[in-house]
């Protein structure tokens, strides 16, 4: 079971995330990142917008456990 | 994609990294309809290859695998001789990049810069109140240079009575006799060390290393440690600083001064956004968008990479003309070339080039955005009707890399 979770207090919007998995994420009124409920894209598109925000403001958690959303590969 | 598909790019006339040519940005759109990805070539300027469409820049700037970063400088050898822990964050791709990143959030995020924000108010009110009363100003050395970087030492958690030495040291980096000093004729980002402002900033660093550390930012910054539990060195640290404070004062005062260029350059444009504040929001993203204040970012191909489908061989210096991305009809109408204040009312995805995209996506975009809008506001509430001083003429600063204006003389009262 994945869960994804945005920090709006680090959240720029800058958009990668909805460039991304647009059927997931959407800026909302504040420019700010919100979830759309139910979200629309698979596991690597997830991790890949986590991976792609700027501010690390995105995490993604699978089985109640933080999936690392590494560069470091 | 075959080797048959991939075009060789095409010798421009235009030289992104000639100040001559970077303050005439309307003649980007030759360059766009001409060739997308062209190779700018000049005596005495390095050579680089330009990419000057939306869609190309887009490509580039994510693409951080095969597009890495090497600073501003378009020389690659100023980059190549720096050590790692010398490079700043715009000269680090991941992983070293995510965790310098994340240093340069627990300053800039949003909630860090929160806090700062009714001081930053406060200033910009005081600024205003200085001359509201004198019937003329003179916008960027009386409002739009103090204000950023009053605004980015309170975040940092700098004295504020050091700001203004902050903005001098800054404003010395970039003159055409600093670039003379490094021994060229294009503005140098990798100027000989100021051993006085290290010095300044290792003093900073070192009393935020003792026990009786002020609570701000850059205690914050120090006491932060990577995931393998090493922390940044002093130096390191240093590194940061300056650039946050040198991006933190010139970039934001290009926004505040390009802003109220536009809006004075149109009769009636800044009375009706002074009677309609739901207008300041788009007023400054479409000034972020048509007016980039960094209108050229520099990367270097790690591999024979696309763009488009153009070919762009191992080594190749990359200019990403952000300010050409910007009003690329394509993406922004054949009107791209107009300032409009409707063109992101009520549209909250702002993916202009303003402040970059991919993992570089400006660190201070939350600062410089509030940070004008409070200064702007501050001028809204003080002077409901203001104009260019007659026979005022736009002069572009020197540095290829800046767009604003030198000088904004205004009359108002």
């Amino acid at each position: 079971m994945l869960q994804i979770i945005v920090d709006r207090g680090r959240c720029m919007g800058a958009g990668e995330c909805v460039h991304v998995a647009p059927a997931s994420f959407r800026l909302d009124e504040t420019v700010t990142s919100t979830v759309i409920d139910p979200p629309g894209d698979d596991e690597p598109a997830l991790l890949d917008a986590a991976l792609s925000c700027p501010n690390s403001a995105i995490t993604i958690v699978r089985d109640g456990v933080a999936v690392q959303a590494s560069s470091e590969e | 994609m075959g080797d048959l598909a991939n075009k060789p790019a095409v010798q421009g006339s235009f030289h992104p990294i000639d100040s001559a040519d970077a303050a005439h940005p309307e003649r980007l759109a030759e360059v766009r309809a001409r060739c997308p990805v062209s190779v700018a070539a000049r005596d005495g300027y390095p050579s680089v290859t330009m990419v000057a469409t939306y869609e190309g820049i887009a490509e580039v700037f994510r693409n951080w695998r095969a597009f890495g970063s090497i600073g501003a400088d378009p020389d690659p050898d100023v980059h190549d001789a720096t050590p790692m822990e010398l490079r700043p964050i715009i000269a680090l791709d991941p992983p070293a990049h995510t965790w310098a990143r994340r240093l340069n959030n627990l300053a800039m995020a949003p909630a860090a810069v929160e806090k700062a924000l009714p001081y930053v108010a406060s200033q910009a009110a005081a600024l205003v109140g200085a001359f509201a009363d004198d019937r003329q100003a003179e916008l960027v050395g009386e409002w739009a240079e103090p204000l950023p970087g009053l605004a980015i030492a309170r975040v940092l958690g700098l004295p504020e009575e050091d700001s203004g030495f902050i903005h001098d040291w800054v404003v010395s980096q970039f003159t055409e006799s600093a670039a003379a000093a490094a021994g060229s004729n294009y503005g140098r980002t990798e100027l000989p060390a100021d051993e006085a402002f290290q010095g300044y900033l290792l003093e900073q660093i070192a009393l935020r290393r003792e026990d009786t550390a002020p609570e701000d930012a850059m205690t914050d910054m120090i006491r932060y440690r990577r995931d393998d539990g090493s922390s940044f060195s002093d130096l390191e640290i240093s590194v940061h600083i300056r650039v946050l404070l040198i991006a933190g004062n010139e970039t934001t005062t290009s926004l505040m001064s390009n802003l109220m260029y536009r809006l004075l350059s149109e009769p009636g444009l800044y009375e009706r956004v002074a009677a309609d504040r739901a207008l300041v929001v788009p007023a400054i993203e479409e000034s972020l968008r048509l007016d980039t204040p960094l209108q050229v970012i520099i990367r270097r191909a790690n591999e024979d990479a696309t763009v488009g489908d153009v070919l762009v061989e191992r080594g190749s210096v990359i200019a990403l003309s952000t300010m050409s991305g910007n009003r690329d009809e394509t993406v922004w109408g054949e009107d791209a070339d107009r300032y409009r204040l409707d063109r992101f009312a009520g549209d909250v995805e702002r993916m202009h080039l303003g402040f970059g995209l991919g993992v570089h996506h400006c660190v201070g975009s939350f600062l410089a955005r509030q940070t004008t809008a409070l200064a702007v506001n501050a001028l809204f509430d003080a002077i409901p009707s203001m104009s260019l001083e007659p026979g005022y003429e736009y002069e572009n600063v020197f540095f290829h890399v800046f767009h604003r204006p030198k000088r904004l003389p205004v009359v108002f009262g």
